[in-house]
């Protein structure tokens, strides 16, 4: 391993969201391409725990009232200000995901937004907003009354709640899915993509560079750096750079959603206490959230807190009383929202060094990362990169997944062609032993990849039931024993042995 | 799509299906399908191989397997059509059942009578909201017990369990025979929550420790499990300043069983809060007509045995049910939560044939007396939230109660004489 080198025209360090979309952008030209991620698969570093929405224009200025928490400044302020970088990107870059959808089959789902208002100082800022929405053309975004927002969510606790901005077009993705097709797609299309890939040091050569890594060393002409949480190191690799990042934890909680919910629900930004339900496209809510500050030393750190869990159980109830929401309660998590200090309010893009462009985003990250990709090759292009393009780039990719989704007579068609379609491995989730095998096909090599790949293990039971035959399958198409095969990176191995192994050697260790 | 038309569809072979399936064939009912979602009959026995099963329905101590083999056989040499690998996907209002398998592809069926008899699963640390790390190594005992029984791996070296669940204390045992450390047992509560025997019998009998009115409260490691934190309880809470840390490479949860009736509610089924099962009368029919309910679908039990009965009960009546000679009063008696009565079934009573209660405590209790009504009462030694007591009440006595619409039970510590 120590001795390989690749080389490359392009080297992308990070396979988020943002690095993925480049990789396959750059893959419609005659360019070599090469993707480094240190995790096992795509989108499984800060894009796994984000909140997955692709915001339309209510939300856009809704997040602008962040800093309007002391309720004392104007706030037109704020809403008139003018569009950063981000905000453009996000609106250039949302229009992409829809049309792509058909061609890299990963889903989106239009849940809308409704974000509310408790007085009349509120409901003039989202009067605001709808005017800036309407100038820039955003459709059908309105200012409701009770009775409106009751009739599309009858659940809601209107007894505070004035009103609300309702936007018809938020909608909400998963990353790791959208990741996962942006690089599968590149691939197909002639990009290097290194898992497990760790960039460890940097070094400037004579009209190259060479990028050290644990799994050998990538020789590139060009590198841009989209590590996303960690893209601060990278670039620590070629400058001393004079910035850093600060960090905002939120931890939120997955839950059931039996039609008890469609649309997004936002609440006025209290600083500190974002109040959100967010609607997953596979049938899922994400409840929260906290956001406690933290340094980025922290940035490793994802496990939940007792303060932290108790304060978001109170969330989803305080939107919808009548639920039983403790009751409907699969999983819970911690992510980041990172800015940087340099730039605090936008992206920080620039070029540290000839051919080595620094990518360093903030939220929104997954809208804009689309418009963001056509961004970076032509800026790689106006240095000099030759962007000619493929004629034989092939757009489409396969989502094995989906099987429980389609109509019966597809469904049979499939398991007549193949039985193993028939044998669902997943109670909750329904996944199906051939979804779990074309997984393994398409590059899943961990337990959790193929989580989120085919969601055997996403459902209330969390595991129970599918853990052992996933795991059987794995091996089998892996060729591997189960005692080989991790969760996620690093030394998570789920067994630990063979039963008997450890016979008579209990009293001796103890 | 395949239709299939039958008498009795059965979801579910554990041993409630089982026991359903054998006694619907022998009371004359043509055409049973069972519906079973793994590779073979007998459900979670096969991973169960301790003794214990079998007692009080054989008058013999069998393991898991041995209990089930007895039924699989019987049910092998019946006219019973069964169908693993099987997964139930929709059971709608109307009884009619959408399930997929490799031979039949999607396919419907469409039952005079069903009898639910999915089971339960196990509760995770994400329902009980222990906060800390992801990381791998953290199993609910069952699952555990399957890789280590059936699927032959040891899922870690160095264990802590939490909770003292009847799978938990035996896995705790189980582990310990592997020649793994069983480091603690944890129970918040003052008292184990499974069966005092399998308390002595798992973990006195091999020294593990059992810290009772304890609770794990943080994980830690961020790739594989490396321990956990654990701490005293008092009114529910952990006691701040007394957390110490145990390092392990596994965590087991064994925290509680929740009835599986996802099947159940998309049908329309009501739910009583007592035991997460369907609401039933005597004869374990739920609030839809033609669908029974039987097993730990309807409530968690302590012993198998009762899976057992509580499946051929439900058979006899989804059978009666077919023949149209399942009569009801033309009103209703509710069966009323007195004190120290956590739950009861069924939780109301509709004809005329008597009925069977079962219920649980709400707390441990040394010389206790159970009230029922105002016609019976029966006193206990000890009774624990932990096993099932059973009352049979006969027709005569339940008339009374008709004539109100109600009957309390409850359960009162004996006022010394």
């Amino acid at each position: 391993m120590e001795g390989r080198v690749t080389e490359t025209q392009v080297l992308i360090i990070g396979g988020g969201i943002a690095g993925t979309a480049m990789a396959r952008e750059f893959s419609k030209y005659k360019v070599d391409v090469c993707l480094a991620e240190k995790e096992p698969a795509a989108g499984f570093g800060i894009c796994k725990g984000s909140q997955g929405c692709l915001h339309g224009g209510a939300a856009l200025y809704g997040s602008r009232l962040v800093k309007w928490f002391d309720r004392k400044q104007d706030v037109a302020e704020y809403i008139r200000a003018p569009l950063h970088l981000k905000e453009k990107l996000n609106i250039a870059g949302r229009p992409i995901f829809l049309e792509l959808e058909p061609f890299l089959k990963a889903k989106i789902y239009k849940s809308g937004l409704l974000f509310f208002a408790y007085d009349k100082a509120e409901m003039r800022a989202l009067e605001l907003i709808k005017e800036e929405t309407d100038k820039l053309d955003f459709k059908g975004i309105a200012l409701w009354d009770r009775d409106q927002i009751r009739d599309l969510e009858p659940g809601i606790d209107c007894s505070e709640r004035i009103g609300a901005i309702y936007d018809p077009e938020d909608y909400t993705i998963v990353p790791t899915e959208w990741c996962t097709a942006f690089a599968e797609n590149a691939e197909q299309n002639g990009a290097h993509i290194l898992f497990n890939t760790e960039v460890k040091g940097i070094e400037e050569k004579n009209g190259y560079w060479l990028v050290k890594t644990n799994n050998g060393s990538i020789k590139a002409e060009w590198v841009i750096n989209a590590a996303g949480l960690f893209s601060d190191e990278i670039a620590a690799m070629v400058e001393k750079i004079d910035w850093s990042f600060f960090l905002f934890e939120h931890q939120f909680l997955v839950l059931e959603n039996k039609d008890y919910l469609k649309t997004m629900l936002f609440e006025m930004p209290i600083p500190f206490e974002p109040r959100l339900m967010i609607p997953t496209p596979d049938g899922n809510i994400l409840g929260g959230a906290t956001m406690y500050q933290h340094t980025d030393k922290e940035k490793k750190d994802l496990f939940t807190t007792r303060e932290g869990l108790d304060h978001i159980a109170e969330i989803p109830q305080s939107f919808i009383p009548s639920v039983p929401w403790n009751k409907k309660i699969i999983r819970s998590f911690r992510g980041y929202l990172h800015f940087n200090t340099r730039n605090p309010d936008d992206y920080l893009i620039y070029w540290p060094r000839e051919r080595f462009l620094n990518i360093i985003v903030c939220p929104p990250g997954l809208a804009p990362s689309a418009a963001l990709a056509q961004e970076a090759v032509k800026m790689l292009g106006d240095k000099g990169l030759a962007l000619v393009g493929k004629s034989d780039f092939n757009p489409y990719r396969e989502n094995p997944r989906g099987f429980i989704d389609l109509p019966t007579e597809e469904k049979n068609e499939k398991i007549r062609a193949n039985p193993a379609y028939g044998h669902i491995v997943c109670r909750c989730e329904k996944g199906t032993e051939q979804e779990v095998r074309d997984a393994v096909r398409a590059g899943a090599r961990t337990l959790d990849d193929v989580k989120f790949r085919v969601r055997t293990g996403m459902g209330r039971c969390q595991g129970g039931f599918c853990t052992s035959r996933v795991l059987q399958i794995m091996s089998e198409e892996m060729g591997v024993s189960p005692l080989e095969i991790k969760q996620k990176g690093g030394n998570s191995y789920i067994l630990k042995g063979e039963t008997k192994e450890l016979r008579g050697k209990g009293k001796a260790a103890a | 799509m395949i239709t299939k038309e039958v008498d009795l569809a059965i979801i579910g072979a554990g041993p409630a299906g089982l026991a359903a399936a054998i006694k619907a064939k022998d009371a004359g009912l043509k055409r049973v399908l069972v519906l079973e979602r793994a590779e073979a009959l007998g459900g979670l026995l096969h991973q169960c191989i301790h003794n214990g099963f079998g007692l009080h329905y054989f008058d013999q101590d069998l393991t898991g397997p041995e209990y089930a083999e007895r039924f699989i056989k019987k049910l092998s040499s019946m006219n019973i059509e069964v169908a693993l690998n099987t997964m139930v996907t929709h059971l709608h209002p109307d009884r009619s059942i959408t399930a997929i398998n490799s031979d039949w592809g999607e396919f419907k069926v469409l039952p005079a009578a069903v009898i639910l008899a999915m089971g339960c699963r196990e509760k995770t640390r994400f329902q009980l909201g222990i906060p800390g790390s992801r990381p791998a190594g953290i199993f609910t005992a069952g699952l555990a017990q399957k890789l280590v029984n059936i699927d032959g791996y040891l899922p870690g070296s160095e264990f802590v369990i939490l909770g003292s669940g009847d799978i938990g204390m035996i896995m705790a045992r189980r582990l310990h025979l592997e020649g793994a450390r069983v480091k603690a047992v944890v129970e918040i509560m003052p008292y184990v929550g499974g069966l005092i025997r399998n308390e002595v019998q798992c973990l006195h009998d091999f020294e593990i420790p059992l810290l009772l009115e304890h609770t794990v409260t943080d994980i830690y490691g961020n790739d594989r499990i490396e321990g956990v934190k654990v701490a005293k309880v008092a009114n529910g809470e952990p006691v701040n300043g007394s957390e110490s840390s145990i390092e392990c490479d596994c965590l087991l949860l064994s925290v509680g069983l929740i009835p599986e009736n996802e099947l159940s509610m998309e049908a329309g089924v009501n739910i009583y809060e007592g035991t997460g099962g369907p609401v039933v009368d005597e004869y374990l029919q739920t609030s839809v007509d033609g669908i029974f309910a039987a097993g730990n679908v309807l409530q968690v039990y302590d012993l198998v045995d009762n899976v057992t009965l509580d499946g051929e009960k439900a058979a006899l009546s989804a059978v009666k049910h077919i023949d149209n000679k399942l009569k009801k009063q033309p009103s209703e008696v509710k069966v009323a939560l007195g004190k120290n009565i956590k739950c009861v079934v069924p939780q109301k009573i509709v004809g005329f044939e008597g009925a069977e209660l079962t219920l649980r405590v709400s707390q441990p209790m040394e010389n206790a007396e159970l009230v029922v009504g105002n016609h019976y009462k029966k006193k206990y030694r000890v009774v624990t939230p932990s096993e099932v007591i059973k009352i049979a009440l006969n027709p005569s006595d339940l008339s009374q109660y008709f004539a109100t619409g109600k009957l309390e039970v409850s359960c009162n510590v004996r006022e010394k004489r």
